[in-house]
């Protein structure tokens, strides 16, 4: 029976395979009918490079400029990591505080709710006066907006643990700090990884557009400045880098999912 | 007192809420020997999962005391294993982790618990799912986890309340045989609480039946149908005798609460 049971299990993961390249293969197709289109048309109709370039200009542009765009990638990873870690920690100290302290879930709570609806980037010209054109005022943007899903994620999961099961362990005579161990925090697993998911996706939009009012350096001021002398080629080079480093940080939660939460059904 | 009973509950009382609260528990005595398996049965919604609490020592009676073994354990936990309707098993962790949490909670290492705990998962046929997830067993399976657990955490009384009520109706049978066995082994006292007259006298040296709420006991049946027994002792004249007038007391007492009510 056990031997059925993985053989079923690789059935599904095979299957899962095999029905992802089915749901991906229409848009794949659709993507670059579109790209060739561009390409044609852009060709036929002699659109100056300034006003929109060709994919295949975006691309060499990538190719050619490498150390241009490698540069500026290095400083805004450095923000995005750094105000990932910052807004990670203060999320997930808010969420316990918040969770194991009534007095302070009283005084905090609605506000963290609130502060929620503050639009956090346009805060960026004022961090900018404030921490100047380092990457300082940048790492607080990032940290901010990942602070939010994670202290939500954090309370939701720690309140999400089962009474009952709290109960088992209370007829155990485990301490607070055992129940917590054992039952609060895997409870609360599953949405930290969907706050984590959040978080970094923001975090890669948020490091980007607080680069625009100053910075030294980074993909974000790299498009700000680049259109200034129309180089649109360099500016869609950027948005691709943008757009992928999206797309990676929208998948890596995914796949460390299964390790970090392997009772999960797959979803 | 001469007489040395494990378990006592003497003269518990229980209302949630204040003033004008529910009275769950009026004056609950109950006393259970050592390596006796006694069943409590009454109405769903009398007041027996507030008992098991109170006995747990989850819940504080608002007067009245338990004791086992002559030391008064009212409001202390960790003196019952405990075990539940829901297995409560802990979704992440595995077949194995779990039935050793009570073991993991009083700080005894991982090479004293898993071999004790490999033994028993291969006694009760569960080797082979050691490092499965709760998710992956099927009901019945999960519950001889769940006993697994309560064994393995070694107090002298069990509590079982309503364990089997979500099986289907093949798989209880066989798990209240299966119950049987592992008592007979184990030699442990049992409280074993449901609402199902059938399955209380099968199991129980003694049934005790309790009111619609406020709970009270209002009888106590001694079920002298002979060890060990199994399917067939339900075959027997004298269990349909103890089930009638065990029936008979439950009805008796239903209407005349119905009564009152609609006084």
């Amino acid at each position: 029976m056990a031997t059925t049971r993985a053989a079923r299990g690789n059935d599904r993961s095979s299957s899962g395979l095999r029905s992802a390249v089915h749901a991906a293969w229409p848009p794949l197709a659709v993507f670059v009918v579109a790209l060739i289109a561009w390409e044609v048309g852009v060709r036929a109709l002699k659109v100056p490079a300034g006003l929109i370039p060709a994919p295949s200009r975006v691309v060499n542009t990538l190719a050619n400029q490498r150390s241009l765009f490698l540069e500026n990638l290095g400083t805004t990873l450095s923000e995005i990591v750094l105000g990932f870690v910052l807004g990670f920690a203060a999320g997930i100290l808010i969420a316990v505080l918040v969770v194991y302290s009534p007095p302070i879930r009283r005084a905090i709570y609605p506000l963290v709710i609130v502060t929620q609806t503050i639009p956090i980037v346009a805060l960026a010209p004022l961090l900018v006066i404030i921490l100047g054109f380092g990457i300082a005022s940048k790492v607080v943007i990032v940290a901010l907006g990942v602070f939010f899903p994670l202290a939500l994620n954090g309370i939701a999961g720690l309140r999400s643990a089962d009474r009952e099961h709290i109960n088992l362990l209370r007829s155990f005579s485990a301490s607070r700090v055992q129940i917590f161990r054992m039952v609060e925090v895997p409870a609360a697993t599953p949405y930290l990884m969907t706050g984590v998911q959040i978080g970094l996706v923001y975090s890669v939009t948020g490091a980007v557009v607080a680069e625009w009012p100053g910075a030294e350096s980074g993909i974000g001021i790299l498009m700000v400045t680049q259109y200034a002398l129309s180089r649109t080629d360099i500016v869609l080079g950027a948005v691709v880098i943008v757009t992928v480093m999206a797309m990676l940080m929208f998948s890596l939660p995914r796949l460390v999912r299964r390790r970090l939460v392997p009772w999960e059904e797959a979803p | 007192m001469i007489a040395q009973h494990l378990l006592e509950v003497r003269s518990v009382c229980k209302t949630f809420g204040g003033r004008r609260g529910v009275e769950a528990l009026r004056d609950v005595t109950l006393r259970v020997d050592s390596g006796e398996f006694v069943s409590i049965v009454g109405p769903s919604g009398c007041g027996k999962s507030t008992l098991f609490n109170i006995i747990a020592g989850l819940i504080e009676p608002d007067t009245g005391h338990v004791s086992l073994g002559g030391a008064d354990i009212t409001g202390t936990t960790g003196h019952v294993g405990y075990m539940l309707q829901r297995d409560l098993l802990l979704p992440w962790r595995t077949v194995l982790d779990n039935v050793v949490v009570g073991l993991d909670v009083q700080g005894v290492p991982r090479s004293t618990s898993y071999p004790k705990a490999r033994d028993l998962l291969a006694r009760f046929g569960l080797a082979r799912f050691e490092k499965s997830y709760p998710s992956a067993l099927s009901g019945g399976m999960r519950q001889r986890c769940a006993l697994i657990r309560t064994i393995l955490y070694d107090a002298p009384v069990f509590l079982l309340d309503e364990p089997f009520s979500a099986l289907d109706a093949q798989t209880r049978l066989l798990m209240q045989e299966w119950l049987l066995d592992v008592w007979d082994s184990l030699g442990k006292t049992v409280v074993y609480i449901t609402h199902d007259v059938d399955e209380a006298v099968f199991l129980s040296d003694r049934v005790y039946a309790m009111s619609a709420r406020p709970g009270r006991l209002i009888a106590s049946v001694n079920v002298d149908l002979h060890r060990p027994r199994d399917y067939s002792a339900r075959l027997e004249p004298r269990f349909l005798e103890l089930k009638t007038q065990l029936v008979e007391i439950i009805r008796s007492e239903a209407e005349k609460s119905m009564a009152a009510e609609l006084i």
